[in-house]
């Protein structure tokens, strides 16, 4: 009796002793609360690779993204700036918050594309549990190339032999304020290959980080290991370092890689030039982002 | 054990006469008007704590839930500016000066005497507001200005025409009776 007496003038005087600004918060504290994390990456590309973010919601999103030639055609074409150029321009915009799409044409190629990217998962902080980010991506390519002749036939005779296809899967996260890794793991699949020894497939794992060293400026890496042998011509895993440079609405990102092809189909699969002799081009990226939210409504 | 009975009566009363009050229907909005752009946001889920038998009264905001109309500038916000993984709440902390009696509805003008803190700066700060109690249900408005540079909080000289030096603040809060 005396003891639970004892425990209930404990239990009531710690609630009365209770009383500074701090203990008033403390008393009504609640559990952290499951927040999503924010900007994994910047964009939604780190240089070529896709990123697992995705556009907020109701943004539209003005892409220009340009290869310029190899660093090795040396001084006379300016090491590549010159000529070879690679544009993509594309549209892509988000309505809810997971799925975005977009649209793009490539210059080198004659390629059209469009994506569909898909947030599976967000990553939380600690209150919610969920450690990394996981995006799906899938798109598909049409080239419009006319008269590319193999031994004299006109190689693309219908449309399914002008399309090619990839699918990814990401698994991001975001480690602190400044660090952010993600593995992808991409399937390409060409309809029609050149060569008959050729494969129609190529299994790809990449690898994408990003290190924040200025609240709006970043470096950034990206490598994609090629894990099959589908052609016998030499090709290359793409590799790229960046520079990221954030502007309010405007992401600039200025990179060198070896790749020159834009879309996953050439970059993943068709990297021809090596880091090893110079193969390797100026680039930058360009990310217009407009909000077409309106105001809040309160 | 009397004593021990006297003693427990008396911190059972003690504690039941200092009811504490916590936010129900709570909203901070802020609101900058700068040249070329304005910026909004709106917090909803957060719940202020309030003693009337002392008169303090705690909020404590969480950063990320403040909502703007541009998802881009709620990221902004937190990466930033607000720099909301290094610090993040935004905490006052303060006590109202008027002795007010909050079993009788009514109206009253306010002074709350305290201290505000965001992006990890505290500052003593005095804000004005109202006090209305109706049905055991307790109002606070008020609205008062922070100045960004005060907090600083950085802003490069490129964005001075979106962004306004001072941020305008406007707090509602319903507070009902805390039951644990």
């Amino acid at each position: 009796m005396k003891k639970i007496l004892f425990f209930i003038f404990i239990s009531s005087a710690a609630a009365f002793f209770a009383q500074s600004p701090d203990d008033l918060l403390n008393m009504v504290a609640d559990k952290p609360q499951k927040e999503y994390v924010a900007a994994t990456f910047k964009t939604t590309r780190l240089i070529n690779f896709h990123t697992v973010e995705v556009l907020s919601r109701r943004s539209l999103d003005f892409r220009i993204s340009h290869r310029f030639g190899d660093f090795n055609s040396g001084a006379y074409n300016a090491w590549g700036i010159d000529g070879g150029a690679n544009i993509r321009l594309s549209l892509e915009y988000c309505h809810g918050s997971r799925l975005m799409f977009g649209l793009g044409r490539t210059s080198g190629k004659k390629i059209a594309d469009g994506f569909l990217k898909y947030r599976l998962l967000k990553q939380t902080t600690k209150g919610g549990g969920m450690p990394v980010s996981i995006t799906l991506f899938s798109s598909v390519y049409h080239t419009f190339m006319q008269n590319v002749l193999i031994d004299g036939v006109n190689k693309y005779q219908s449309i399914p032999d002008r399309l090619s296809y990839c699918n990814q899967i990401m698994i991001g996260r975001k480690f602190n304020s400044r660090f952010s890794f993600q593995l992808t793991a991409a399937m390409v699949h060409v309809n029609l290959v050149d060569k008959i020894f050729d494969k129609n497939d190529c299994f790809v794992a990449g690898a994408v980080t990003r290190f924040k060293f200025t609240k709006r400026q970043a470096i950034t890496v990206e490598y994609g290991l090629r894990l099959n042998k589908y052609s016998k011509e030499k090709y290359y895993d793409s590799f790229g370092i960046g520079y990221d440079l954030e502007t309010g609405g405007h992401v600039f990102q200025i990179h060198l890689t070896n790749s020159f092809g834009l879309t996953e189909d050439q970059y993943f699969m068709y990297t021809n030039t090596s880091w090893d002799n110079w193969g390797i081009r100026l680039g930058f990226n360009i990310s217009r982002v407009f909000s077409l939210q309106g105001k809040n409504k309160e | 054990m009397k004593n021990i009975l006297a003693l427990v009566v008396l911190a059972v009363s003690l504690n039941g006469f200092s009811q504490i009050y916590i936010g129900e229907k709570c909203k901070i909005t802020f609101f900058s008007e700068a040249k070329l752009e304005n910026i909004d946001a709106v917090n909803t889920v957060t719940k202020p704590v309030f003693n009337p038998k002392t008169g303090d009264f705690v909020i404590k905001a969480q950063q990320i839930a403040f909502v703007f109309h541009s998802a881009l500038m709620q990221e902004h916000y937190n990466e930033n500016y607000i720099e909301s993984e290094k610090f993040p709440y935004a905490i006052f902390k303060g006590k109202v000066q008027e002795v007010i009696d909050y079993s009788k509805d009514g109206t009253h003008n306010v002074t709350m005497v305290g201290t505000l803190e965001t992006h990890g700066v505290e500052l003593p700060r005095t804000i004005t507001g109202t006090i209305s109690i109706k049905d055991a249900v307790i109002s606070l408005d008020s609205k008062f200005n922070i100045k960004v540079a005060d907090h600083k909080i950085k802003v490069p000289s490129l964005y001075a025409e979106k962004i306004a030096e001072t941020i305008q603040v406007t707090f509602h809060t319903d507070m009902i009776p805390f039951k644990k």
